[in-house]
């Protein structure tokens, strides 16, 4: 009954196809060649790892759906992205059926180990395509592979895809036109022991609907699972049994494990000398000639700075005429909208709330943009894993790992592409480690804050352009090294554990293809917009409303000399303002009174609000203006008639603001990218925390001392 | 690459050079050292060597066994890292970075 309804459900619903590969074999650019822009990115329910669909053609026009899963080296889980392979093709993910053929992917240029991980996935049994990918490069290795012959081998079709032809991939779309592919037996024999484990724990694994053989393939396949992933694994009472097996294997067959690897190796070695036809094997590669200058002591740092410092001037200057163009067009838009709406509550919630809490949003879109198109390019080159091969050893001493570099550096311009980028991190707690302290490094959108404190802090000196820029370099280095600290700090205490080993591909270096690099920005801003835009939009409408209401009545003269009623918004009696001055007991110590509350706290949506908010609450005519700005800062007394904007406070605001965590867009990236609000808000909090007593140290210390 | 009958005297004779350039390592200090037996961590750029086994620790080793480092596999010390750390080798025809630390627990015969 129930097999009935399943044939059913896949009589109407399009081939699930699953596209497998090791990292680096060219599984992205396979995908867009069958998807294009057809294409949905998201999450697996709970995990970070990413889940890519997209709708493709058989030759024969038939539809289906392709997933491309991460890439990895090897079907035994021991990690997130590996865990969640396993579990997708297994069928154990919920609303998530067991894929109905598997395209494998081979580098043909390092075909013994992808060769590995083929086989692996072979012998689960699914009707399998093997692709030969890359062969051109393989070629100029003087490798041959006789894709014939590897398909009487493996007892699976395999294909070759041609690299002139990789935006159609017509071979591999003829192949998967084919309803007669074929299913692998075993090509490894295991240790007795091992089956007897697997037949007898099969039971446990079968779930309806599923032979019994995937159960067998399934059962072996936890059994050698890590520790820490076998607590994922949900397996209930077969738990007990699984550790029962694995300990009277480890005690009856040592050493099995590392055994059945070898048995793989040794397959994979035999089969090889019929497979390959080797030629010309002496020759230095154009890979090894390139990295014999980007990976050298002096040459390599070189470039690398050369590249990052290209990297860092487009996201930091080049991306700014377009975010001026959004500025301008938002601004447009806002002026349009005022003219055509009466003017009203709703034509404020419009124009101040949701226009310009949208354009706070899209005005990061040319910076992401850019930054990705940079990543995107070092990423399929094969240049960052040399980045992170020559910067390794400087990133472990604080505890992150080579590949934090980039996404740390790119977080100067803003912390949100930065955070966006952590994705190349494969170690889960590395990457946490580096969206956790990312932030720290100072952003784009602070220096308007800090030129406007460090103008109202110098008094017109000589030199004061000099020390200008001494303070805002030190403001920099002082986040730099926080986020350094603490990196560390976090690697010791909350994300310790094991170090997981930095094993690092360096793949051949290759011409990136243009379609990729365009596809990434795409998806970037795409899920940067969608995921971001949702609650930076909620948000900004009760930053508008909290700053607007409630409204008081005011009584005023009108024209004729009698007195109206008439209803305004009033910051002192707004929400914000009532909730400023409860702030005071908070920020009381760190110098500041309820109208810089009111601004501090509105820069928690984001920094650069900071300006415009302390311009509006002092009446400042020309916000934009930033000499203006600075004359009201300096004008502002307390209530005791002292001035309110001493070089104490001054330190002590910039130095809240090089800490704190005060940007919406981060939070909410960072939620999506941790899956996790718990992480967010630990990070608001303990940022805060840093902020709030940096600054109070700087103040009281600096009143102690006599300063004012 | 030596054939299997050349493989040792190919040792001995590297044995006196091996002396030489890792005199400092602590695996000779404690005397484990025969014949051109090192580790992985050890090895010079351009140096070819042999995988004979691993030591210490479980779970990492077989990470390394599936990418194709496995005992009786010719490995090659490409470069070391500008900063000395991690180091590269080239195994089954292709490139891989490995941590000292990781490197160091690789028992390895000089070819």
């Amino acid at each position: 009954m129930i097999a009935t309804k399943e044939e059913e459900k896949s009589a109407q619903r399009p081939l699930k196809v699953a596209l497998l590969g090791n990292p680096n074999c060219g599984k992205t650019t396979v995908f867009n060649a069958l998807t294009g822009l057809r294409q949905k990115v998201g999450n697996y329910p709970g995990v970070t790892v990413e889940r890519k669909e997209g709708v493709a053609y058989t030759q024969h026009g038939v539809q289906m759906k392709v997933i491309d899963l991460p890439g990895t080296y090897s079907l035994h889980p021991r990690s997130p992205d590996e865990q969640i392979l396993v579990d997708f093709l297994l069928g154990r993910i919920e609303g998530e059926a067991p894929p109905d053929v598997v395209v494998c992917l081979i580098d043909a240029s390092n075909i013994e180990r992808n060769l590995f991980f083929v086989t692996q996935v072979v012998e689960l049994g699914f009707p399998t395509i093997v692709a030969l990918n890359m062969l051109d490069i393989a070629e100029r290795r003087g490798v041959r592979v006789k894709a014939d012959v590897l398909e009487r081998k493996l007892g699976v079709k395999v294909v070759e895809l041609d690299e002139k032809d990789d935006k159609k991939v017509i071979s591999l779309r003829v192949a998967l036109s084919r309803a007669d592919l074929l299913r692998a037996k075993e090509l490894v024999s295991y240790p007795e022991l091992v089956e007897e484990a697997g037949r007898d724990l099969a039971p446990s694994f079968q779930r309806p609907g599923m032979s019994h053989d995937f159960a067998h393939a399934e059962a072996r396949l936890a059994l050698s699972a890590s520790e820490d992933r076998l607590g994922s694994l949900n397996l209930g009472p077969a738990r007990t049994r699984l550790e029962i097996w694995r300990q009277r294997l480890d005690r009856e067959v040592p050493g099995w494990q590392s055994g059945i690897i070898t048995a793989r190796y040794a397959f994979i070695g035999t089969i090889l000398h019929e497979v390959v036809q080797r030629f010309n094997p002496n020759r230095v590669t154009t890979t090894e000639r390139l990295d014999r200058v980007l990976l050298h002591p002096v040459s390599g740092f070189g470039v690398f700075a050369f590249i990052m410092g290209v990297l860092f001037y487009s996201v930091f200057k080049l991306a700014v005429p377009f975010m001026d163009w959004i500025d301008g067009g938002v601004g447009w838009v806002a002026e349009q909208v005022a003219a055509v709406m009466p003017d009203g509550q709703l034509e404020s919630l419009l124009v101040d709330g949701v226009i310009s809490g949208i354009g706070g949003v899209v005005i990061f879109l040319p910076q992401i943009l850019m930054l990705f198109f940079f990543i995107s390019l070092l990423e399929s080159s094969g240049y960052m894993a040399r980045a992170a091969f020559i910067l390794d050893r400087l990133m472990s001493k604080v505890g992150l790992h080579g590949r934090s570099f980039v996404p740390l550096l790119s977080s100067y311009a803003c912390a949100v592409p930065g955070i966006m980028a952590t994705r190349t991190i494969e170690s889960p707690k590395d990457r946490l480690v580096t969206i956790m302290v990312a932030p720290f490094m100072s952003c784009t959108a602070r220096l308007p804050v800090y030129l406007v404190l460090i103008a109202a802090l110098l008094p017109d000196m000589e030199y004061r352009a000099s020390v200008q820029a001494a303070l805002l370099f030190g403001l920099y280095f002082i986040g730099t090294a926080a986020a350094l600290i603490f990196g560390l700090i976090f690697k010791r205490t909350l994300l310790k554990g094991v170090t997981p080993t930095m094993v690092l591909e360096l793949p051949s270096y290759r011409i990136p293809r243009w379609r990729s690099v365009a596809l990434e920005m795409w998806d970037r801003s795409k899920v940067f917009l969608r995921r971001a835009g949702t609650i930076i939009f909620a948000l900004s409408i009760i930053l508008w409303f909290g700053m607007n209401y409630p409204q008081v009545d005011l009584v005023v003269e009108s024209e004729n000399g009698e007195e109206i009623i008439e209803t305004v918004s009033s910051l002192e009696h707004s929400f914000a303002g009532k909730i400023g001055q409860a702030a005071e007991p908070i920020f009381a110590p760190l110098g500041y009174d309820w109208k810089v509350n009111v601004g501090v706290l509105a820069s928690f949506a984001a920094r650069e609000i900071f300006v415009s908010t302390m311009a509006i609450i002092y009446q400042v005519e020309d916000e934009e203006d930033v000499d203006s700005v600075v004359d009201a800062l300096r004008s502002q007394t307390r209530s005791d008639g002292s001035p309110l904007f001493t070089p104490l406070t001054c330190l002590s605001l910039m130095l809240f603001f090089v800490f704190a965590l005060q940007c919406m867009s981060t939070v909410a990236v960072v939620r999506r990218e941790t899956q996790s609000w718990g992480w967010a808000l630990f990070q608001v909090f303990y940022m805060f925390a840093v902020a709030w007593l940096s600054a109070f140290a700087v103040y009281q210390g600096g009143l102690i001392l006599g300063f004012s | 690459m030596p054939a299997a009958s050349e493989k040792g005297d190919f040792v001995s004779e590297n044995e006196s050079q091996f002396h030489f350039d890792c005199g400092r390592g602590l695996s000779m200090v404690l005397g484990i050292m025969v014949a051109g037996k090192t580790t992985l961590s050890e090895l010079n750029p351009g140096q070819a060597a042999r995988i004979l086994a691993y030591v210490g620790g479980h779970e990492m080793h077989l990470r390394l066994m599936e990418m194709g480092l496995i005992p009786d596999t010719e490995v090659r010390c490409v470069r070391i890292a500008p900063m000395g750390d991690p180091l590269e080798v080239e195994v089954r025809g292709y490139m891989l970075s490995l941590r000292r630390a990781e490197a160091s627990r690789i028992e390895v015969e000089l070819l």
